[in-house]
This record gives C-alpha cells, sequence and structure tokens, in this order.
C-alpha cells in the first residue's frame, strides 16, 4: 500500500490511544449522581455528575458510551483486521483492494467519531486525547484517500456491481439526514422565545457535520457512481464503509438512550434502524464483487 | 489550474452567504444587553446579551465581530478580486483564490463550531460545506508538475519552510500551554466560559498545525506538493493577524483590557507572524512566473 511509512506508525498508535479513550469513558468512574440545572438558554438539563463524562448530560453520555462500546467491539477489531489485510502490518506489497476500501472506511468513521468528541464532548481530562486522535485519523484517511489509484480503480469492480442500489442507499442516507436534520433546527429558528433543546452544548455540531460533510459527501458520491466515474467508486465505497460502522454506532445509541430513559423520538430511530440494515446489505454487496486479481 | 464549473457556483455562493453572516453579526441589534451568568463548572462569565451573538459571551462575541468586520471588508473583496484572475486563467490569481477559499473554511468552521447556536446556524453550516468542498476541487485540479515549471530561482524556499514550522508549532504550543495548567488541577480553562470545549485550541492543533509542518518538511525536500500547499498556508496566516488585530480592536471596544505584557506577548506574536507571512507571500508570488494557461 502506498504511504505505508506514515500509516505504519499512524494507525498502531490511533488504535493504542482509541482503546484508552474508549476504556476510559466506559469504566473510569468517580462519586456523584446526576443533577438539574438551567441552561442560559432556560433549558432544564440533567448533568451526569460522574465519571470521565462529568459535565456532559445524561443523554449525552448516553450516546458517547454507546459510541464506545461499538468503536471497541467493532471498530477496533475492524481495523486491526482491514489493516492486515491492506498489508499495511505485516509490512508487504500489494495488500487486497477490499481490505484498503475497509481501512479507508474505518478511518472515516474513527475521525468522525474524534472529530465530534473533540468538539462536542464537554470539556474534560481527555481533551487532547481527542484532539491527537481527530488529527492522526484525519491525515491517515486523507494518506488512505491518496493511496489508490483512481484510473485503475473501476476495473477491479464486477459488472455486476448493484451500482444503482448502492447509489440508492447513498441518496436515502443523506436525504433522510437532511430532511431529519433541517426538520430539527428550522422550527428552532422560528421560535426563538422556546429554547433550542440542545442540552448544555455550544452548538449543534453532529447535525452540522452530517449537513456539511456527510449530505454532500453521500450524494456526489452517488451520482458519480451512477456516471460510473473514477471518483464514484472510491467515495461510494468508503461512505458504505464508513456508514456500516457508523450506523450501529447510532443505533447502540439510541437503543442505550432508551434503557437509560431518554430515548429519542421514534422518528428519528426507526429510520436510523432501517438504514442501518440497507447499509449493511449493500456493503456485503459491494465487497463481494470486488475483483483481486491484480496487486499493486 | 484546470477550469472547474463547480467553482463557478460554488465561489459566488461563498461570497453570498458570507456576506448575510458578517453583516448579520456586525449590524444585527436588539437583546437586553449583557448580564452574568454561572456556568456549569461554578464560573462567573458576562453574556453579551445583544444582536446575533446574544448567547455568547462577551468575550467571544467581540472576537467574531472583529472577525466579521475582516471578512466583511478585505477578505470578501479578494476572494472576488482573485476569482476574477482565475477566470483569466492567471496563475497568481489562482493560487491567490485557493489561499482566500482556505481562509473562508477556516471562518467557516469557526462560525459553525464556536459561535452558541443561533439562527444563523444553518448559514454558517453552508459556509462550512461551500468552502470546504471549493478548497478540495480547487486543490485537485492544480498541475503541480507545471507549477514546479514556473518557480523562478529567487524562491524563498527555506525561508518559508521554516516560517511555516514555526509558526506551526508555535501555535500548537501556545495553546497547548493554556491547557497543561487546567488538565493538571482538573478545573475548566480560563476561557471556557459557557463553551462545551475548547473549540479554536482543539481545531488549530489538529488540522492547522500538522498541515504547516507536513508542507514545511516538503517545501525543504523540494517536494512539488510543497510549492502548491504554501501559498494558501502563508495568505492564511497573514489574514490571521489582520483577524487578531481587527479582533483586539474589537474587545477593546467592548472594555475588555488586557495588560500591556499579554498585547506585547500574544498579540505582538500573532501580528508579528503576520507580517512574516506577509514577506513571504510577496516573494513566493514575485517568484512565479506568469503565463496564460
Amino acid at each position: 500500500m502506498k504511504n505505508q511509512s506514515a500509516l505504519k506508525w499512524l494507525i498502531p498508535s490511533i488504535g493504542i490511544l482509541a482503546l484508552f479513550a474508549i476504556l476510559m469513558g466506559l469504566f473510569y468512574e468517580t462519586p456523584g449522581e446526576p443533577y438539574p440545572i438551567t441552561s442560559f438558554r432556560g433549558e432544564q438539563v440533567m448533568i451526569n455528575g460522574h465519571g470521565l463524562y462529568y459535565y456532559d448530560t445524561v443523554s449525552t453520555v448516553a450516546q458517547m458510551q454507546g459510541n464506545d462500546i461499538i468503536a471497541l467491539f467493532v471498530g477496533l477489531p475492524l481495523l486491526v483486521i482491514s489493516t492486515f489485510l491492506a498489508g499495511v502490518y505485516p509490512a508487504r506489497r500489494g495488500g487486497s483492494l477490499r481490505g484498503r476500501l475497509l481501512l479507508t472506511g474505518t478511518m472515516g468513521f474513527f475521525l468522525y467519531t474524534y472529530m465530534s468528541m473533540s468538539m462536542l464532548t464537554a470539556y474534560n481530562m481527555l481533551f487532547l486525547v481527542y484532539v491527537a486522535l481527530f488529527t492522526m485519523s484525519l491525515y491517515a484517511f486523507i494518506l488512505c484517500m491518496l493511496s489508490f489509484d483512481l484510473e485503475d480503480l473501476p476495473r477491479h469492480f464486477s459488472d455486476k456491481l448493484p451500482r444503482r442500489w448502492i447509489a440508492g442507499v447513498l441518496f436515502a442516507i443523506g436525504g433522510f439526514l437532511s430532511l431529519a436534520w433541517i426538520g430539527r433546527v428550522v422550527p428552532e429558528l422560528l421560535h426563538p422565545e422556546i429554547p433550542a433543546a440542545l442540552e448544555n452544548t455550544t452548538t449543534r455540531v453532529i447535525h452540522s457535520m452530517d449537513l456539511a460533510l456527510i449530505v454532500p459527501l453521500a450524494v456526489l458520491a452517488g451520482i458519480l457512481l451512477l456516471r460510473k466515474s473514477a471518483w464514484g467508486y472510491l467515495l461510494a465505497s468508503v461512505a458504505i464503509l464508513k456508514g456500516l460502522t457508523m450506523a450501529l454506532a447510532v443505533s447502540t445509541m439510541a437503543i442505550n438512550m432508551a434503557l437509560q430513559g431518554v430515548p429519542d423520538s421514534l422518528a428519528i430511530m426507526v429510520p436510523f434502524l432501517v438504514l442501518t440494515a440497507l447499509t449493511m446489505v449493500v456493503a456485503v454487496m459491494l465487497l463481494r464483487n470486488i475483483k483481486e486479481q491484480t496487486h499493486y | 489550474m484546470k477550469r472547474q464549473p463547480a467553482l463557478n457556483w460554488l465561489i459566488p455562493l461563498i461570497a453570498v452567504i458570507t456576506i448575510i453572516i458578517a453583516s448579520t453579526g456586525l449590524f444585527s441589534q436588539g437583546g437586553s444587553g449583557p448580564f452574568p451568568f454561572t456556568t456549569v463548572y461554578g464560573d462567573t462569565v458576562e453574556i453579551y446579551g445583544k444582536g446575533i451573538y446574544r448567547h455568547d459571551s462577551t468575550f467571544v462575541a467581540a472576537l467574531f465581530r472583529g472577525t466579521d468586520a475582516i471578512t466583511l471588508f478585505i477578505s470578501i473583496p479578494l476572494l472576488l478580486i482573485s476569482y476574477l484572475f482565475y477566470r483569466r486563467g492567471s496563475l497568481r490569481g489562482s493560487l491567490f483564490m485557493i489561499g482566500m477559499i482556505l481562509y473562508f473554511l477556516y471562518v467557516g468552521v469557526s462560525y459553525t463550531f464556536s459561535t452558541i447556536f443561533n439562527s444563523m446556524f444553518l448559514f454558517y453550516t453552508a459556509l462550512f460545506s461551500a468552502s470546504l468542498f471549493a478548497t478540495m476541487i480547487a486543490f485537485t485540479s492544480f498541475d503541480t508538475e507545471l507549477l514546479i515549471s514556473k518557480v523562478t530561482s529567487g524562491m524563498p524556499r527555506r525561508g518559508m519552510a521554516i516560517f511555516l514550522i514555526v509558526a506551526g508549532l508555535g501555535t500548537l504550543m501556545l495553546w497547548i500551554s493554556e491547557l497543561i495548567g487546567p488538565m493538571m488541577t482538573g478545573t475548566a480553562p480560563a476561557n471556557l466560559g459557557p463553551y462545551t470545549t475548547m473549540f479554536t485550541h482543539g481545531f488549530d492543533s489538529a488540522v492547522i498545525t500538522p498541515a504547516t509542518v507536513v508542507t514545511g518538511i516538503l517545501l525543504l525536500q523540494r517536494k512539488p506538493l510543497g510549492y502548491l500547499l504554501a501559498p494558501p498556508l502563508l495568505i492564511l496566516c497573514t489574514l490571521i493577524g489582520v483577524v487578531v488585530i481587527s479582533q483586539t480592536i474589537s474587545q477593546a471596544l467592548e472594555g475588555i483590557v488586557f495588560p500591556i505584557g499579554v498585547y506585547i506577548g500574544m498579540v505582538g506574536s500573532w501580528v508579528v507572524m503576520g507580517a512574516f507571512a506577509i514577506g513571504l507571500t510577496i516573494r513566493y508570488f514575485r517568484n512565479i512566473s506568469e503565463t496564460v494557461q
């Protein structure tokens, strides 16, 4: 794989630091229990009051710990497996295309996770760890993206690749995120007298990241894939394989929120669970339609 | 630089959105004025209470009004002028335009994640998205090999490399020095105020520092990519120097005055950085031979 030398130390560092951050999030405990505060917006929120996520709200903690669980049991194992398949460890020329696409998608998941934790987790003693994970996964993601030979990429996919299905799922993801998040933000903007349901956070980080990054990426990938452009194959593969981990994480968050007694609305949860299932189906179709005969 | 049809609507879109954002920030009124608020950490901070930044702390609202002024009166004209030169096929104009798009990406990210949620939120997000994709399109449509062939002998390659590395690491050390103390004692950093976390510290450390340091190293290695990445980063540094001056004036107008040592140390170092960046930017552009593509 190209860009080996940097990825060889970036990926293990990400793995070790992420494992540390996840275990701290799940198991670091301090005495105390949730207490209510009133934000300056006039919104009543429950502060977690214990553990690493002391100053986050009960609802946010349920989401972050849901994500920690998926990162631990799906994200990290995928990182190890794809690093091996991509030929980064043990270092060898070649390495399968499936492995490299999976590695890039998994990197995308760690980038999204730690970009959002750098911005959305109430400042705690792991702040610099989140920032380190954000920067390493950002640059590792860029190196992974640049390691593909674009001109050569389309012929590695079989003619039976269900491009319309994959594009359809990408459009569904883009469409659902746009409708759900704009539908949540616009009423708040129209009724400034009612405090926006922002818990104790500065702003809507996830909504902004999804609308600014994920929606354009998904829609663009779908269009380019339908046009059989080389970029379309790369972006669609990465978007679907990143979406796989992400969708699982969101589903776990939703389940964990319900278990903690702070459920999100069904109108958000049900489509997310459906999209998770669809993403898993097309991820399998995608991986089955990659031809591996040529090595780099 | 290859012509990119997408830029023909992305650049005007960036300009229009930013005019709305910056003029709302500067001119919106209303609200009951400043009031004290006790944060979740038990610190008392002053909330601005006026205009679009009414929920931000006075400290941060003043910063953003300083940014708004420079963005509206200097950055938007520079973006549009460089865009016209790019349309005429000018190489220098194209390079300058990438630097301007990068500036709009930087302020777009700051507006989106640093200000308290307000009615401009979707505009901030649109600016962030449009300038991010414009940056990626612009960078990937540049032929770096061709650029290298236009570089003349007076190019301050080492000077740019050293500056970018020092500026990047200097920023990193400045931000970390503000965090280490509170991290040791487990308290909130002084400027956290009503915010979730230290956004600028995190973003600069995670994105900007590695970009400038890697570009510096690429330049030292004479890699073509270094010559492409250097001018946009220099332009960004220059404009941030100008923005910091404006932010400091804006804060002083709100009655936030620092001890003289802070002006010399903190503000002074940004201004010196900006001055070096201007000098190197000018020398870079003098050493690119212009040809119509």
